[in-house]
């Protein structure tokens, strides 16, 4: 095992009494507690760590944080391999394993950069212009497309199936502080003392920010008081670990925690990740600025690094990320890193300023330490070893031309000035505006609700300023919140900072740096998207004028990272294209995420079985119990068929189909849907949305009824049962009782307001059984007391009320089966109870269970309509029901129905189908065409439902069919292109069983 | 004795399930109301409805989100506008009290005693398990003891009243559809898990 040789002997917040093993393309190494990939990787040495996403360059760490472009990895192994995972981000545990990316066949030796060596002929554009552009035949492009895209894109995902689980947090606080730095912090603790409920989230393990990667006594203080008191405190819940991802109308925020990333896998029961949906009455965003590399030739070797990442890897990790370096920076803060990188041990080789005058106390610094700083000039070029594609020199110049100097280096630390992380902000349309000054897009005017502190309003340079800010932006959004009256908790403020004893801000943009002495090479400004200078001038050229045209034509800033180390630089290259001012070109809108989100935190925990909520019968365990095969229609579970040993589906329905025509059996019927339909108006109300006549319905009776939709189109069906004159218990099909419930409380709340009448779903409240056949009155006499079936007493759409071995119930005699059947209503409680006194009673009348297939063969056999035939797109005449609604009043749909699409005779009209071979067989969905006509097109019509019928011996169908019974006894072509089957079928009447009801009314 | 079935089923287990250590900060019972009532008023009568109730230590009906425990063991709770659901812990025949009491003109009344499952959901985690799916503020402060809300978790509707506001350990009853309630037990159970959950069901 290798030795850490770039491990400090101390310093850092990692736990050095403990290591880590972890394993890098299989090669094994150390680490410590509190490391991150990135560190642990840097720590042993190792600096190569991915290649490039076009032309395969190896690439090495940048940052230390989010923004990475680089190091990006795969980690974990088999179902838990998570691709493009940043190294920066990633935090060490024991047996981590990581795999490097898009190479082949090794990370070191990769073919694909043979890409690299033919890249003039890759700029911008170039697969879509060669592949795809002047070809009018897509194939050409689609048979590229796949080769392309095996050459380019990072990792690959796992198809297995995530082993984790997910969950998600509805989440309220009446001030959201966005960044754990200083100003969060101070904006935290002055919201909580002003009463507020306060969310601090924080994207990183730890709290503090940049505070904590620059070691000061100060510092180390303030922040030692400061989590102190948010600990304390009552109403404040710290989040770290947190990326808010996404801020969405109505102070709406979608925050990621990682709640077991850190870990090799989540403790049982643990969530790996958490998805808290914020809302916020306020927000408070202080996240901070990204540091900002510079463009040069070879920018993107590894060792080179932005320079406040270099000085975070000593400060967090107590790892120095090389040996000897040299510092460019255009801005103060470059100095901050270089000397603390040399407290840290690196060799300070030289410090570049972009500056013609750099400030005197870093001057004096220096050359206290013997290192020299060259004023106004910059790194020109980074220089790698022959055999090792790592920085060993770094080539500077002066920014205006002239002489330049090579100077050894293993590491290249730049500082190109701070992007503030406006990103949220721009989320809820705020537009950043350019500040010359800082040559940075900070906040622009802020919406109510919104506040902002520290290094994100472009003060990152001043640590007492962004705390000041934050104490201000805190108060106020407590203020603004108007919290509830809320003990308040008197909070032990850390004292304050010394304000920073330096002179105002002042950067000199470099842009692009001068060509180094060995000619024009590649200078890169989207890392991740291998974008470089020259894509950028193409894109000028070729009008991509407009930075949202800029990114599409380039890709600038898109990938996983979203340009947060490209972007600012890209928008100064094409204005310098332009001649403009950058602020006269505006940035990129931000959208959602801020950094990747894990599908698996979208969704939570609705997956797999849990995807959405099961409804189930009271009867649901007796069905079970009877071997049923359960099935979905809808969310509710339905007993499909009760197969005896050895039967498959088929055998099971026709003999439960049989058995029922033969002697009786039981079917649960709870899912229908039930509505209580209550109020001194509810005939009148009724009238209005049946077409056929309700007003005329007897207490005592019940009716079947049909419902149109506004458009006239046919809605629904049912029964109606006039309970009390002002009561009645309204049934709808199973599919329908959602939507035919709101279309009456939609009618009552808007179109009938004066209508006092109530409705309410009963569904839940009623179990239902359909006792059906010649046997079905003995079974109920012997099961039932206080009730006369004879049928002068309860005739067919009659109901009466009774008990059952004690418990209520109400029949109703119908018949959806043809046969005779009574309908049993009792309270859901009571539904095991009494489903099992009507299976002892029916005993002796050979009573048995049938299931929905079942019942859909008796329903086809007696040509009863349900839902494929009520699709949406056909009317009451359609189903052959025209003749229900009534001409004598006005109803729901009555107007509409009329109108001349809906009344042509040519409408495809219900018909019964049956095979002609007895041995054939048709399905669902068939087209229907003329015999001997070709079978093209959408044909006459098409088979809606379909059974094999015990009573016809052979397969029999509902259909639609244009001219409707005008063409009884005609054959047609039942053609299924899609099973690959054709059937000759004949037109008949669609109650293929018993035409004169005498079965139902026995 | 006529027993009412649980609208669980089977598959709802009893128990102790997820994280097992100590005490369980999640607590799942299952407690049936006697009866449930709702009681709708029409435009205009809902002066006569609190008068037709005040009999029956009904009147005055809650306001908006809130619910009065009129006579103990007898709660009314406020759904929606003119719109109440009375709760009997003991008493089965309120159905029948308030169907007497009330006439058709006045307010419709509908027994839902076997259309809702009553589970109560409580311990110092409760508000926790609630939050991976009820999109209410559900603090002490949002929802003191009393509250009522119709609302959702995940998918199914539930009808959340604050039973405890405790910050430590509070209680909340959740009416669900009969129907729905053992998906809700397990949704329950598994948003549980993570700190462990006690569940106990009725009889």
């Amino acid at each position: 095992m290798s030795d850490q040789p770039l491990r400090m002997a101390a310093g850092g917040r990692i736990d050095r009494s403990r290591r880590l093993v972890f394993h890098f393309d299989g090669r094994r190494m150390a680490g410590h507690p509190g490391d991150t990939l990135a560190s642990a990787l840097l720590a042993n040495g190792v600096r190569l760590v991915g290649r490039s996403f076009k032309y395969h360059r190896p690439r090495g760490i940048l940052s230390a944080g989010p923004e990475e472009p680089n190091a990006l990895v795969t980690l974990r192994s088999g179902a838990r391999a998570e691709p493009n995972t940043r190294a920066t981000m990633a935090e060490l545990f024991d047996g981590l394993e990581a795999e490097s990316q898009h190479r082949w066949p090794s990370l070191r030796f990769d073919a694909g950069a043979l890409n690299d060596v033919v890249s003039p002929f890759l700029p911008a554009g170039f697969y879509y212009k060669t592949f795809m552009g002047p070809r009018p035949d897509t194939r050409v492009w689609m048979w590229f497309e796949k080769h392309i895209r095996r050459a380019a894109g990072l990792g690959r995902a796992s198809t297995a199936p995530d082993p984790d689980h997910y969950a998600k947090a509805h989440g309220f606080a009446d001030v959201l502080v966005v960044g754990g730095g200083p100003a969060g912090l101070a904006a935290a603790l002055a919201a909580a003392d002003g009463g507020a409920r306060v969310v601090l989230a924080e994207q990183m393990p730890a709290l503090g920010g940049g505070l904590a990667d620059r070691w000061s006594a100060d510092g180390v203080r303030w922040l030692a008081e400061a989590k102190a008191a948010l600990a304390a405190h009552p109403s404040v819940t710290v989040l770290t670990r947190t990326t808010v991802a996404g801020w969405y109308d109505g102070n709406v925020f979608s925050c990621v925690e990682r709640v077991a990333d850190h870990l090799p896998e989540p403790a049982p029961f643990q969530p790996r990740q958490r998805l808290h949906i914020l809302r916020a009455r306020q927000a408070v965003i202080a996240t901070g600025a990204i540091e900002q590399p510079l463009v040069f030739a070879d920018n993107d070797r590894p060792g080179v690094m932005l320079a406040a990442a270099a000085a975070a890897f000593p400060a967090r990790y107590g790892v120095r990320p090389g040996r000897r370096a040299v510092v460019a920076t255009t801005n103060d803060g470059g100095y901050d890193s270089a000397f603390a990188l040399m407290d840290a041990g690196v060799e300070l080789a030289a410090i570049a300023d972009s500056r013609a005058d750099p400030p005197v106390w870093a001057r004096a610094r220096a050359a206290g330490a013997g290192v020299p700083v060259l004023a106004g000039w910059t790194v020109l070029g980074a220089v790698i070893g022959l055999a090792d594609p790592q920085v060993c020199a770094a080539d500077l110049g002066p920014l205006d031309g002239g002489g330049g100097r090579r100077v050894a280096c293993d590491l290249i630390a730049v500082s190109g000035g701070w992007a503030p992380a406006v990103h949220l902000l721009s989320q809820q349309g705020n537009r950043p505006a350019f500040d010359t000054e800082r040559a940075a897009f900070l906040p622009g005017p802020l919406a109510p609700g919104q506040h902002a502190a520290g290094a994100v309003t472009g003060h990152g340079d001043d640590t007492a300023q962004c705390i000041a800010q934050g104490l201000v932006a805190g108060a106020a959004a407590a203020a603004a919140a108007d919290a509830p009256a809320r003990s308040r908790v008197a909070l032990r403020r850390p004292a304050p900072l010394p304000a920073a004893a330096r002179a105002g801000v002042a950067i000199r943009p470099v842009g692009e740096a001068p060509d180094p002495p060995w000619g024009r090479i590649r200078k890169f400004v989207d890392l991740q998207n291998d974008v470089t200078v020259k894509d950028i001038a193409l894109a000028n050229r070729e009008g991509y004028a407009s930075v949202e045209h800029l990114k599409r034509y380039t890709t600038l800033g898109m990938g996983t990272d979203q340009g947060k180390t490209a972007n600012p630089a890209g928008m100064a290259l094409l204005a310098r294209q332009q001649g403009r001012p950058v602020a006269a070109l505006g940035t990129t809108r931000f959208r959602p995420p801020y950094t990747p989100v894990a599908l698996g935190a979208l969704h939570g925990a609705e997956v797999g079985a849990t995807l959405a909520p099961v409804r189930r019968t009271a009867l649901h365990d007796r069905h079970l119990a009877a071997g049923a095969v359960m099935a979905e229609a809808g969310l509710w579970m339905r007993p499909w068929y009760y197969p005896l040993a050895g039967e498959d589906m088929d055998a099971a329905y026709r003999r439960e189909a049989a058995h029922v025509r033969a002697a009786c059996g039981i079917v649960d019927v709870s899912t229908l849907g039930k509505i209580d339909v209550q109020g001194p108006d509810a005939a009148l109300f009724l009238d209005r949305v049946y077409a056929n006549r309700m007003d005329t319905l007897k207490v005592g009776r019940v009716r079947y009824g049909l419902m149109l939709r506004e458009d006239g189109f046919l809605m629904d069906d049912g029964t109606v049962a006039r309970l009390a004159e002002t009561q009645y218990f309204v049934t709808t099909t199973t599919a329908q009782a959602a939507p035919v419930l709101s279309m009456l409380e939609y009618l009552l709340e808007v179109a009938w307001p004066d209508l006092r009448v109530h409705v309410a779903s009963i569904t839940d409240q009623w179990a239902a059984m359909a006792v059906a056949g010649p046997h079905s009155r003995a079974v109920l006499a012997a099961a039932l007391d206080g009730i006369d079936l004879a049928t002068e007493a309860l005739g067919h759409m009659g109901w009466a009320e009774g008990r059952c071995a004690g418990a209520p119930v109400r029949v109703h005699r119908a018949s959806f089966s043809g046969e005779l059947a009574y309908e049993v209503f009792c309270p859901t409680g009571f539904g095991e109870h009494v489903w099992d006194r009507l299976m002892a009673a029916g005993a002796d009348h050979d009573l048995r269970p049938y299931g929905t297939e079942a019942m859909a063969t008796l329903r086809i056999e007696k040509g009863h309509i349900a839902g494929a035939e009520i699709d949406g797109r056909t009317t009451a005449a359609d189903v052959g029901l025209g003749r229900m609604a009534s001409a004598r009043k006005s109803y729901t749909g009555s107007v509409l129905k009329e109108r001349p699409d809906l009344v042509d005779p040519a409408r495809p009209r219900l018909v019964g189908l049956e095979v002609v071979d007895a041995s054939a067989r048709i399905g669902n969905g068939a087209l229907l065409f003329g015999d001997g006509d070709p079978c093209r097109g959408h044909g006459l019509g098409h088979v809606t439902s379909v059974t094999w019928s015990p009573v016809r011996g052979r397969y029999i169908g509902l259909g639609l069919l244009s001219g409707g019974l005008d063409r009884l006894g005609e054959r047609l072509i039942a053609d299924e292109p899609v099973r690959g089957r054709r059937s000759l079928v004949t037109v008949v009447d669609p109650v293929f069983y018993d035409p004169a009801g005498e079965k139902l009314h026995a | 004795m006529l027993e009412r079935a649980s609208p669980l089923g089977a598959a709802s287990t009893p128990g102790r399930h997820g994280a097992a250590d100590g005490p369980a900060p999640v607590l799942l019972h299952e407690t049936p109301a006697a009866a449930l009532v709702q009681v709708s008023t029409f435009p205009g009568t809902e002066g006569a409805a609190a008068a037709a109730l005040a009999p029956l230590g009904l009147a005055p009906l809650p306001g908006p989100g809130e619910s009065r425990e009129a006579v103990s063991g007898t709660v009314v709770t406020a759904t929606g506008p003119g719109r109440w659901l009375a709760i009997d812990l003991h008493d089965g025949t309120l159905p029948v009290r308030l169907a007497d009491a009330l006439r058709a003109e006045t307010a419709s009344v509908v027994d839902l005693t076997h259309a809702r499952a009553r589970l109560i959901v409580s311990g110092p985690r409760a508000r926790d398990a609630l939050a991976k799916g009820v999109p209410l503020d559900l603090s002490g402060e949002a929802r003191p003891a009393g509250s009522v809300a119709t609302t959702r978790f995940a998918h199914v509707t539930v009808q959340i009243r604050v039973l405890d506001d405790a910050p430590a350990d509070p209680r909340f009853e959740l009416l669900v559809m009969s129907s729905f309630a053992g998906s809700l037990w397990s949704d329950l159970v598994e948003a549980a898990a993570e700190w462990g959950v006690a569940c106990r069901r009725h009889g």
